[in-house]
């Protein structure tokens, strides 16, 4: 990994926007903070410790989310299920059975946060932290991942066929929630892309039939598009998964670039010859490939990507989901010269 | 409609019972929990009921979930209705009079919480006939050996979400497959392969609950 880096946030945005740009940037949708701890040399504590994460690790941009808390009550802590630090679910585990919400009892017993709630302070400090050339990504998500997860999979499941007009009222409510963020970023000057994410797939297909991802998700993902093209910033979607089916409703939501092309599910070359005139691909390195694969192997796959995806551009590279604690410190370093070494356009 | 295929119709759609109610077509009638008393009194017996009715109308399900024409949703309703129609089974399968077609222990491995992927292949396997011995998530090596000694297993499942926990499956199938000669180890969940899966010695990698319960067949 070089020492300069010079981010270059209008060529990212030129990737994924499907054109060609300098070189093949640089794309992570998450990257634990051991990881980053290890790339500054110290524990990542502020913004400006995140900032200079980025910029070391050779990133166009700098990933930003609100501070929300989507249990202020604390409501279910004592269940199996498990919260993040900023109060959002645990998404790592997926809850079985019932999760918190199983009525309408409980659903008006469920303290929600109301949008004022939503701390944007990084987005107005990180103004100015930002290096010269870099950019910022506003990312947020989980509407339909959260309206799962708070009712349980198997209980969600169940409600589908015996009420639905309870899952329809509290994907309403977690939506709007949502929403509203994505209308900061759309309107913030200091956003350049948004980045929504919302798993709907696995590696043996969708999570549910469409028309249910029609109801609880499309829906929300065509409203954001919509923002995204209304203020010319564009859109990154991540689910993992095969996603042949709903391709075409990714595409008419507005989305731009897909992430992170789930090598078990998908093939970059079939994805590109297909929709690659439509999205901008990002990822698809395996992380089991990044956690127990050589160095010459992650090599390998990097300039294999870029042959198969990067040709006339449309395409950014990375990790197959994200960089979780558990990845080998040296592979990641290894992506990340490989970019380098294989991302530049002659 | 002969009454059995009505039954495993219900098993396919999800009818449990006369007042399973979001199918509009369906409402009013008997559900698999009525269908499978009537066919009882009618004198078909236990294991007739479980294998011209039951098991078909999870087949039919599994099949399309397999072809990706129905989704893990319908999976669960139909299991709902199997298991509801099961509750009038069970009696027969405790006296000996009904046989399940064997014994599956099955549990998500040492250190994974995960257990949706695991608990739907519990549920076709046990629509399928099978008898689950479901150990929950993080089973240790300990617990899988005391479940497959207690209830005379052949056959044992782990599933894992994450490549970290799947590495603990190297070492649990080593020290089943030695203590018990001839115990099958099938492995399943996100990041599996057949390749891992021959790497470590297992018996078999599936990706669907479908393609397990029909290699299970051919023993």
């Amino acid at each position: 990994m070089k020492d300069t880096n010079r981010p270059d946030i209008e060529n990212f945005v030129k990737t994924l926007w499907g054109k060609k740009g300098n070189f093949v940037p640089i794309c992570e949708l998450g990257v634990h903070p051991e990881i980053k701890g290890k790339i500054i040399g110290r524990p990542v504590q502020s913004l400006q410790d995140d900032v200079e994460f980025w910029y070391k690790a050779g990133y166009d941009y700098v990933k930003l989310q609100p501070i929300a808390d989507f249990n202020p009550m604390n409501i279910g802590t004592g269940s199996n299920l498990t919260f993040k630090e900023d109060g959002t679910l645990q998404r790592k585990w997926a809850s079985e059975s019932q999760g918190v919400i199983s009525s309408w009892e409980d659903l008006e017993k469920y303290k929600f946060p109301s949008k004022e709630d939503f701390n944007y302070s990084k987005f107005e400090k990180v103004r100015e932290l930002l290096p010269e050339g870099m950019g910022v990504i506003g990312q947020y998500g989980d509407i339909f991942t959260m309206t799962w997860e708070m009712m349980g999979f198997e209980g969600f499941s169940m409600a589908l066929f015996e009420n639905p007009e309870l899952i329809d009222e509290l994907n309403k409510r977690l939506g709007e929630l949502v929403l509203s963020m994505f209308e900061y970023f759309a309107q913030s000057d200091i956003v350049d892309i948004l980045w929504i994410s919302d798993d709907i797939a696995y590696t043996n297909g969708l999570l549910m039939g469409p028309d249910v991802l029609d109801r609880y998700f499309f829906s929300w993902l065509k409203k954001i598009g919509d923002l995204a093209k209304k203020y010319n910033k564009p859109l990154i979607y991540h689910t993992d998964g095969v996603l042949w089916d709903v391709f075409d409703r990714i595409v008419e939501c507005g989305v731009n670039a897909l992430h992170p092309i789930e090598p078990k599910a998908m093939d970059i070359k079939d994805v590109k010859e297909r929709y690659g005139d439509k999205l901008c691909l990002i990822g698809h390195v395996d992380v089991d490939l990044l956690c127990r694969g050589s160095k010459e192997d992650i090599r390998n796959k990097v300039r294999e990507n870029i042959e198969k995806a990067a040709f006339n551009g449309g395409y950014c590279i990375g990790s197959g989901n994200s960089i979780p604690e558990y990845v080998n410190f040296e592979n990641y370093i290894a992506l990340l010269e490989a970019s380098k070494e294989f991302g530049k356009y002659i | 409609m002969e009454l059995l295929e009505r039954l495993a119709e219900c098993i396919e759609t999800g009818k449990a019972d006369e007042a399973t109610s979001f199918l509009p077509e369906q409402r009013g009638e008997k559900g698999a929990s009525e269908l499978t008393m009537e066919a009882l009194d009618l004198g078909f017996s236990p294991g007739e009921i479980l294998s011209e009715a039951l098991i078909i109308g999870m087949n039919r399900i599994g099949d399309k979930f397999s072809s990706g024409k129905a989704f893990i949703p319908n999976l669960l309703i139909s299991a709902k209705a199997m298991k509801a129609a099961m509750i009038h089974l069970e009696p027969f399968f405790k006296t000996g009079e009904a046989q399940y077609k064997g014994t599956f222990v099955l549990g998500t491995v040492q250190g994974d919480l995960h257990d949706i992927g695991k608990n739907i292949v519990k549920m076709v396997l046990q629509g399928s006939g099978w008898n689950v011995i479901d150990l929950g998530t993080s089973v240790s090596a300990d617990k899988f050996i005391k479940a497959v000694e207690e209830n005379d297993a052949k056959f044992m499942g782990m599933s894992a979400l994450l490549t970290t926990t799947m590495l603990n499956m190297d070492k649990i199938s080593s020290e089943l497959k030695s203590r018990f000669g001839d115990l099958k180890v099938f492995l399943g969940g996100a990041p599996l392969s057949q390749q891992y899966c021959d790497k470590i010695g297992a018996d078999g990698y599936f990706a669907d609950p479908r393609s397990l319960v029909k290699y299970l067949e051919t023993y």
